[in-house]
């Protein structure tokens, strides 16, 4: 019965720790999991250079714009499930994403070998650009989601969020 | 076709913990953030159900797809691969039960009017697919727009539950009402919360352990606290009985 009081204080922490307003929420998330905020902005669906020339904007007010809202909770909701599926422990979470597990993973190689002979591994779309795939495949929506958004965030430096907030 | 509740229809909705009462009626906290059967991306919807054990089975589900997801390490395309997943597999959410201050007429989409008018095949509403949501999503956009000229435009969908088992006599149903683009919420009320505990455990009960070979996926254990009323029993529902606060449960959610 232990483990139904653990999981059940790490929910009551984080019910007292999640911030209510949405602008709060994406600071909290950046804080939290260490998300920077060019990271951020691309994951609310902003091109890269639209993220690096508003990162400097207050969030409030750029949620006051509809679309960037509707984007920011579709985030917040991935974000939120994500934390869910990790009994709320956000530092558990932090680290799993960031940690020396993910480092230290055993790198697949990135060549095969086939009867025919060695190919070299698809890794995304030729020459294309993986943070945009990751991106349209969280957009895309589906269960598929969770993978890109976990693949996104485990590519954001450790800590690099943690400053701004 | 359409089927309007009755004033003071109690409905349920799982959402993760963290949510406040006011997302509950914007879509905020449901597994469909990023699109569901009947949502694209960004149509705010919320799924619910009168029957509470519907809205528990449909969100063990998800959450059982996404532990899936997290134990096999994703997708090939996942670089790294996703992390594994805290054990046992217990995840804490809220029960919600509440009522709507005018609920919309939904449209039944089994009805054989509604057949006719959408060209809908039944058997696409009941696809047991968690990925493969075209169809139905499309359907749904066509109820959104329907101009209908002696009804009001409906304000959402009756659904069979795909999730829940079915028995004689009983179909488990959805009601999946469109938030409208110019309010952040629909109007409603709260009745109750209930904090509900989801476990997957092995055939035998026991948690789940790095060691553990079998996981029953089909039948997770639930329970639900935070308020001394028990979940009351939906009277359609056969054999239902209330769930009482501290009791374990099993339940059954089809996969296909």
């Amino acid at each position: 019965m232990r483990i139904y009081g653990k999981t059940d204080g790490l929910a009551k922490k984080f019910d007292a720790a999640y911030p209510g307003e949405l602008s709060a929420r994406l600071r909290w998330w950046s804080k939290t999991l260490g998300i920077d905020r060019v990271r951020l902005l691309r994951m609310m669906g902003m091109s890269a250079r639209q993220a690096e020339e508003r990162k400097g904007e207050d969030i409030k007010e750029m949620l006051k714009s509809p679309d960037w809202e509707a984007n920011a909770q579709v985030l917040e909701g991935g974000l939120h499930r994500l934390l869910a599926l990790f009994h709320y422990d956000w530092h558990a979470l932090a680290e799993r994403i960031h940690g020396p597990v993910a480092e230290t993973a055993q790198e697949e190689p990135s060549r095969v070998t086939r009867r025919k002979g060695e190919v070299k591994r698809l890794r995304y779309t030729p020459d294309g650009d993986a943070s945009d795939l990751l991106i349209n495949r969280m957009a895309a929506g589906g269960p598929q989601s969770l993978s890109a958004l976990l693949a996104h965030l485990a590519a954001s430096p450790a800590g690099a969020g943690r400053a701004e907030s | 076709m359409l089927h309007t509740p009755p004033p003071g229809t109690r409905f349920y909705r799982v959402t993760d913990r963290g949510r406040s009462w006011p997302d509950v009626l914007s879509r905020a906290g449901a597994y469909f953030s990023f699109g569901g059967r009947y949502n694209r991306v960004q149509q705010k919807t919320v799924y619910a159900s009168e029957d509470p054990l519907v809205s528990i089975a449909e969100y063990a589900f998800h959450q059982a797809v996404d532990l899936q997801r997290l134990v096999g390490g994703g997708p090939l395309s996942a670089h790294p691969p996703l992390p594994h997943p805290p054990l046992p597999l217990v995840s804490e959410h809220f029960l919600w039960c509440f009522t709507l201050r005018n609920a919309p007429p939904v449209v039944d989409l089994e009805d054989p009017v509604a057949l006719h008018t959408f060209h809908h095949r039944p058997h696409e509403m009941l696809n047991p697919s968690s990925e493969d949501y075209h169809r139905t999503a499309m359907l749904a956009d066509l109820v959104r727009h329907h101009p209908h000229p002696h009804h009001p435009i409906a304000g959402g969908i009756l659904a069979p539950s795909i999730r829940t088992p079915p028995t004689p006599h009983y179909t488990p149903q959805q009601h999946i009402f469109f938030v409208p683009h110019d309010v952040l919420a629909i109007p409603g009320t709260l009745v109750r919360r209930w904090k509900l505990t989801i476990e997957f455990a092995d055939a035998a009960g026991h948690h789940v352990t790095p060691a553990t070979r079998d996981i029953d996926w089909a039948r997770p254990r639930f329970s639900v606290r935070g308020a001394h009323l028990p979940v009351p029993a939906f009277a359609p529902r056969p054999h239902a009985h209330p769930f009482t606060p501290g009791t374990w449960y099993q339940t059954e959610i089809n996969f296909a």
